[in-house]
């Protein structure tokens, strides 16, 4: 039976009003699809455009990626490399090409693909094996099938550390360090330390990234998914798949920062907290960003064609239409979640009010905008136009 | 259990489709040289005094900033993986 894409268009299309809010379907294949699909475009060109470089450093490296290129793993895609990777073709970067490339053999290989390969690197980094944290090396030769991989890395100093690491399941086990993973609902959040991070030209974001991670930090986390689980588990989903790997930011005084890197699918990062309701609404607001991240891998929310700015009270600056919906998009979930918080008798009704308080003036100026926008797209109006009649719902 | 037919082709169509947009957006992104700068930084209000640490202060040991985070109880650490040193260089856009 021959496949028909046209089918296909029209059930992906039907599909774009799920990225909007958890009230809303959301086809489940659809999301690790796109992280999927992405990776891959990006991992080709990003090979073909550094291409002989990888093959001096690296010249068995192609042999693991190619059938991943050709369609094998095909839940390989939430994965920094992919983002390190985007950033590399567009600024040019030459001096960490082939460690982008080793990231994604050990991330395809941690999934289960098999392969022999190694590579040098001209400065120390860390890669990741599964949750396995690699020591810091300048080279790495690996030998994998699905269950087991032996990996040797040599430091700066020429260190050699040899591992053989074994697949328990969805886990690797083996002697390195174990990078923290939040798993509470079925996440499989990942905790880095600034060490796990390229991020090439994000210096200042990883310089406020910290380098340890303290284990009443992964309480909080706990306990921010344990308050989405017990007071709006329509958000469990919500945040489930749009959110695989985060770090952590220096606590500034009287400041919560939270982001996203557009590029960086399933990524996010946070600043450290004592508290897990405001990190529960963190999460709930970059799984927005990741959604709507992951939605504009498929098309614009706009056309271009409104060159206009727009006041956005969060960040106090005029913004583009594009930035004036994802602040929209995220803030909006962020209020129905304080709502639905309170309607469900969290204790904390107090703060729910007061977010009320700042939250729903900022969504009526950013609603502005958007009402009757012709420059929005369909995917722009099937992201905003639920969350305008979710909103008036669950009041 | 293998899928049922019409689901598997759904799903097939599905990705077809999905592979097609992504390469015309990846295309688009990587020849028109914009969306470099992609992301969305959000500042929020906290109304808790909870840390004094500030970016400028390098030398502050990790057990104190964790300290400052959860002022009760002893530091314990996940992971102690080595300190990797990295050069601010420059500063990217943010949104939200």
């Amino acid at each position: 039976m021959s496949s028909d894409p046209g089918t296909g268009h029209e059930v992906l299309e039907s599909s774009f009003r799920g990225f909007s809010c958890p009230f809303e379907p959301f086809v489940e294949a659809l999301a690790p699809m796109v992280a999927a699909e992405y990776g891959r475009g990006i991992a080709r060109a990003f090979l073909d455009r550094h291409r002989g470089r990888i093959e001096r450093d690296a010249p068995r490296l192609r042999s693991v990626l190619d059938p991943w290129l050709e369609g094998a793993v095909p839940e390989a895609g939430w994965d920094l490399c992919f983002g390190d990777a985007y950033r590399s073709i567009h600024i040019g970067e030459t001096g960490y090409d082939t460690c982008i490339a080793a990231s994604m053999a050990t991330h395809v290989g941690a999934l289960g693909l098999p392969g022999a390969w190694e590579a040098r690197f001209q400065t120390p980094v860390r890669l990741r094996w599964g949750r396995l944290l690699l020591p810091a090396c300048t080279s790495i030769a690996v030998e994998s099938d699905s269950a087991t991989a032996a990996i040797t890395t040599f430091g700066d100093d020429r260190t050699r550390t040899q591992l053989i690491v074994t697949r328990d399941g969805d886990e690797w086990c083996g002697d390195a360090d174990r990078i923290p993973t939040v798993t509470r609902c079925g996440l499989r959040l990942s905790v880095l330390s600034r060490d796990a991070l390229l991020l090439r030209d994000f210096d200042d974001l990883v310089a406020k990234a910290l380098p340890t991670i303290d284990l009443r930090m992964m309480g909080i986390f706990d306990a921010a998914v344990e308050i989405i689980e017990r007071y709006t588990p329509m958000y469990i989903p919500w945040v489930r798949r749009a959110l695989h790997n985060v770090f952590i930011l220096y606590p500034r005084t009287d400041t919560i920062e939270s982001g996203s890197v557009e590029h960086y699918l399933g990524l996010i990062h946070l600043s450290a907290h004592a508290q897990p309701l405001p990190i529960a609404e963190l999460l709930v607001h970059e799984a927005a960003h990741q959604h709507m991240n992951l939605l504009t891998k498929l098309g614009p929310v706009d056309d271009g064609s409104d060159h206009n700015t727009y006041y956005s009270p969060p960040v106090d600056k005029q913004r583009r239409i594009s930035l004036i919906m994802a602040a929209y998009h995220a803030f909006s979930n962020v209020l129905l979640f304080y709502r639905l918080c309170r309607r469900n008798g969290i204790a904390e009704r107090r703060e729910c009010d007061r977010q009320e308080g700042i939250l729903r003036p900022w969504l009526e100026q950013l609603q502005a905008p958007l009402e009757g926008n012709p420059a929005l797209t369909d995917i722009g109006r099937a992201l905003w136009l639920p969350l305008r009649s979710q909103l008036q719902t669950i009041a | 259990m293998p899928e049922p037919k019409d689901v598997s082709k759904t799903h097939q169509n599905l990705q077809l489709a999905v592979k097609s947009k992504i390469l015309e957006r990846i295309h688009s992104n990587l020849t028109s040289g914009g969306a470099l700068v992609a992301s969305t930084q959000y500042v929020k209000s906290d109304g808790t005094n909870y840390g004094m640490y500030t970016k400028s202060d390098p030398n502050s040991s990790l057990g104190d900033i964790w300290e400052r985070v959860f002022p009760v109880a002893p530091a314990t650490h996940a992971a102690t993986p080595q300190l990797q040193v990295t050069q601010p260089r420059k500063t990217t856009g943010s949104g939200g």
